[in-house]
Order: structure tokens, then sequence, then C-alpha cells
């Protein structure tokens, strides 16, 4: 191997000798490939390339070794290669797929920190191609959420929508999709924090507080609905609606003022009914909004999640749940029988006596399960 | 049997199977017997081992307990070696279905289906499935599938009403359903609260 790699030749002749020693190192390391014997060949290569430093073969020994460590299971290593070959890459396409290429190795080993580091050195260096950038930070993004640091995640979301934003003509329906998701995210952080300010004494004070914060939040969620994707939009109405039910729910339980007679009390309860009352009838028209989404073929969660909201607030319209058997709880026989049916003038016991069906070769008599009642689904 | 009048339907015409390979095939013929305004029974000649049957009788009750895990491991056991009976199939799609496995629940169903093609359960259970999935015009279909075998089917009358009313904006599809649907359980005071409704809001 050594007389392969040339670990110990001394070049007396000059540089043209070291350049043709190293050209035979290289191709010994390329027939050591094609026998994919990749512990050998990588040996040779790296002896090679800190042998001959300025060989003119050098970037290609990289491409190789990159390739040698991923054949090799060395997804690290070979992420590591990648990270040299776009440093040395003359060509910027070439750098730049190389650095991606680097960052989904590490994110695949997974080396998370290294695979952060590369991807943010990857969106800094290359923000286009816009959907590949975008990608990028979406990727970004749920590594820090599951890093659960979410500083970094929501920095992330508002570049991801800021990206999208001032993108121009290079805004793609990719980018306008990501940009829309991230919003999403944004948005339902900001209804959280509504939802989460209670009415309470002083009340004017915590009522302009809430006030404000539905302004806002409403402002938000509709700004949604310019990035025209139908699930983001299905989730801005949702939530629209659920800030209107929120409001008109915090008023019902908002903290009551002390020191009132009974009669100021019950004044003063008719009052926070007939201010709340109109904030659910507009939450239950934006709720059927949604739902009349079905209409033009839009069905996803939130359009669901819209109509179980109507389940609860006008359960004579929408509560309507699919009826179903239950277990068949028998291998061989499966007897119905309808609600209306007599009773069974033998058996007295509504069944449908299939007592022919019900032995096994050994005689035993196996159980029959006659259904007449309806269950709601699961 | 004390039965009069009944209509036999040769369900699964196919008789070939291997009892050692996990692709369902029919092997024995479904019988199902339809008595009008009654019910109807499908009987399905199978021989399995006690042991089986133990098993399949202890998932049951697992499941009835609430042991969703269990229950459904022990189910997967039960159809692993009676490979050619729809009934457990049915039951480890229903299990399935209630443990939140939509995708696992449709595979069960529908293998059930290959062995048992004309029973009204399965058609109602994979409608359901379709309904949830967003797959309305399949669940119409699954549900008129069940209706087709047995018209009375109450469980595919209601569904189909629903499926009508809320998810295919069909008002006049969901009226006749809920009145069909009334016929077989005339005490459901919610489902005639419904039919008023819609006839409300279709101006009758």
């Amino acid at each position: 191997m050594q007389a392969l790699s040339g670990k110990n030749n001394r070049d007396p002749g000059g540089g043209r000798t070291a350049m043709a020693k190293g050209a035979v190192d290289y191709d010994a390391a390329a027939a050591l490939m094609k026998v994919e014997d990749w512990t050998m060949a990588s040996d040779v290569l790296e002896e090679f390339r800190s042998t001959h430093p300025e060989h003119e073969l050098n970037a290609e020994a990289t491409k190789q070794l990159a390739y040698i460590y991923r054949e090799d299971g060395q997804t690290a290593r070979s992420a590591a290669e990648h990270e040299r070959i776009a440093a040395e890459a003359t060509d910027p396409e070439l750098g730049r797929e190389a650095l991606l290429t680097a960052a989904e190795l590490y994110d695949e080993v997974p080396v998370i920190d290294e695979a952060v580091r590369v991807y943010e050195q990857y969106v800094d260096l290359y923000p286009r191609p816009l959907d590949i950038a975008m990608e990028t930070r979406n990727r970004l993004s749920e590594i820090y959420h599951e890093q659960m640091d979410y500083q970094r995640y929501f920095d992330e979301l508002n570049e991801m929508i800021d990206e999208d934003r001032n993108a121009g003509p290079d805004r793609t329906d990719r980018s306008r999709f990501l940009a829309s998701k991230a919003a999403l995210v944004l948005a339902e952080r900001q209804y959280e924090q509504f939802a989460r300010i209670e009415l309470t004494q002083p009340f004017e004070q915590s009522l302009a507080l809430k006030q404000t914060s539905m302004d806002d939040t409403l402002a938000t969620l509709e700004a949604l609905v310019s990035y025209e994707v139908a699930d983001v939009t299905a989730a801005a109405t949702y939530y629209i609606a659920q800030v209107y039910l929120n409001f008109s729910a915090s008023l019902l339980d908002s903290e009551r003022p002390e020191g009132l007679t009974q009669a100021e009390m019950n004044s003063y309860e008719l009052v926070i009914e007939e201010e709340a009352y109109p904030f659910e009838e507009q939450a239950i028209t934006v709720h059927e909004e949604n739902f009349e989404l079905l209409a033009v073929g839009i069905y996803n969660p939130w359009v669901q999640k819209s109509l179980d909201r109507l389940a609860d607030l006008m359960p004579g319209r929408y509560a309507k749940d699919e009826s179903s058997e239950g277990f068949v709880g028998s291998i061989e026989i499966y007897a119905y029988r309808m609600p209306i049916a007599p009773p069974d003038p033998v058996e007295g016991d509504g069944g449908i006596d299939v007592s022919e069906n019900t032995e096994d070769a050994g005689g035993e008599e196996r159980r029959v399960v006659v259904s007449t009642n309806a269950e709601g689904t699961p | 049997m004390r039965i009069s009048a009944l209509a036999l339907v040769a369900l699964s015409g196919v008789l070939a199977a291997c009892a050692t390979t996990s692709t369902p095939q029919p092997k024995q013929r479904a019988q199902i017997q339809i008595q009008e305004q009654v019910g109807f029974t499908i009987s399905e000649p199978v021989s399995v081992s006690d042991a089986v049957r133990m098993d399949y009788d202890s998932a049951l009750l697992l499941l009835e307990q609430g042991q969703a895990d269990e229950g459904i491991a022990i189910l997967e056991r039960v159809v692993a070696q009676a490979p050619d009976v729809s009934g457990p199939r049915i039951d480890l799609g229903i299990a399935a279905h209630q443990a939140g496995d939509l995708e696992a629940a449709e595979q069960h169903l529908l293998a059930a289906l290959e062995l048992n093609p004309d029973h009204p359960v399965v058609h109602n259970e994979l409608g359901i499935i379709y309904r949830k999935t967003g797959r309305f015009a399949e669940a119409r279909r699954s549900y008129e599938a069940a209706l087709t075998i047995y018209p009375g089917y109450h469980h595919a009358r209601r569904n189909l009403g629903v499926l009508c009313d809320l998810y295919l904006a069909d008002p006049e599809c969901a009226l006749k359903s809920y009145e069909a649907y009334l016929e077989t359980v005339p005490e459901d005071a919610q489902a005639s609260m419904w039919i008023s409704d819609l006839q409300n809001r279709l101006g009758r």
C-alpha cells in the first residue's frame, strides 16, 4: 500500500516527478474504488492529498473522498468532505450544491449542531434559488422547534415570511406556501396569547387590553388569507371564529365587581349576556363560512374543526354523528335485526334464530350477535 | 330452521385458498339470509381451532374493557391464523378505527370486503372512514352498497343522511335518508328534529 500511496517516496527529480507520482497514486485509488475497497481507497486518497497538497487532482480527490465516505457509511466524514468541496469550488453552483449536501448529510447522521451550522451558512450565502433557501429555512425551523429553542424558531419563521414577501418576481408557489405555514404558526401563537387574557377587575382595564389584542389578532389572521393557500385560509377562518367565541366566553366568565346589590348584579349579568351574545353569533357565522368551503370541494382538518365547534354551538343543526355496528363478535355468524322488527315469537329475545349455524364441527354452540342498536362512531 | 321466506344469496364465489398465506382468499361461501322487515344473517362456515376461538374471545373482551393495544395485538394474531375468515378482520378494522388508526382500519376492512363482499357492516364502516378522510363520494357509494344489500339497514340509512346533510350539501338526499332511517328507528327523537329542520330549510 505504501508503494501505491507513495508515502515513503523521495522526490529527487523535482515537481514534475512528484506530479507524475501523484497521478499514479490517484489512479491507484480509482482502481480500489472500482472494487469497492473503500477503506484502502480512502487511505490512498487521504495520503495523496496530504503528500501532494498542490496537485491538480487534489480537488478531484476530495470529491472522491466525499463519495467514498458516503458509500462506506461514514456520513459525517462525507459531509466534511462536501464542506471542503464547497470551500474550494471555483464554480458557484458546485459550491452551493456541495454545501447543501454537507448540511443534509450532517442532518442525516444526525450531527445536528453541525447540520444547523452548515444550514445557516447555506441560507446566508445562497438566498437564491428561493425555493431551496426556503426549504432550508423550513428545516432549520423544524430543528429549532425540536430543540425547543423557541426564540430561534420564531425568528426563523419570521425570516421565511420576510424572504417570501420581499422576493418580488422570484416568489414562487412553494415559497408562498412555506411562508403561509410559517405565518400561521405565528398567528396561532398570537391567538393563544389573546385567548389567555382574562377579564378581571378593574374591568375596563382588562377589557381594553383584551380588545386591543383581539383587534391585532384578527388583523394577523385576516392577513393570512392573502397567501391564497386553502389550508391556511381555512385555518385562519377557524381562528377568527375562535377569537369571537373566546371573547364571548371571556365576557361571560369575567370577574364580577364587588359591592353590587342583588338587583344591580342581576342587571349586570343581563348586560354581560347581551354584550357576549353577538360575539357568539359572529363566531357561528364565521365557522359556518368555513364549513361552507365544503361546497367548493375544500375539506381539511380546519373545516372539520369548524364543524366540531358548530356541533357544540348548534347541536340541533350540526351534532350529527354516524352510527356504527360495533364489533361483529362472532367468527362464523353475524345476525342483524332491525330495531322495528317484531319480537321473535319463539325466542322472545328479539334475535333471529340462527341455531343451525352456531355449532362447529365439535358440536360446541357458538355465540350469536344480534344487533339492533345505533351507536355513535368512535 | 324457523325462518320462513329466506332469500339465500351466495356471497363469495371463489373457493380456492391457501390457509398458510396471509392474503385473504375466500375459502368457503359466506351466505346471507335476508328476512324482509326483520333483518339479515350472514353465516360463514369456517374451520378454526379452539385456541384461535379463545384468542378471539379474549381479544374482544380486552377491547370491550378499553385495552385497545392488547386486544388489537391478539386480533392480529387471530387474523394471521385465520386469514380467510372475515369476522375477525372486520373487528380488527373496527378496533383500529376506535384507536384512531384510520389507515389500518381501512386496510383491514377492505381485506374483509374481499372475503365477504356483500357484508353491510363492512360497507357501513368503510363509509364512515371514507367520510372522516374526506372521500365523500366513496362514502356515499359505501353506504349505498350496504343499502343495496339490505335496504333496511338503519346505520347506513342514518349515515347516508348525515353525509348528504353535512358534507354533500344534498338536503333532498338527507331528508329521504333520515325519513327512511326514522321508519326503522321511530323512537329516535333527535332524528325527528333533524327532519323538521331539513323540511324548514327546504321550505316545506
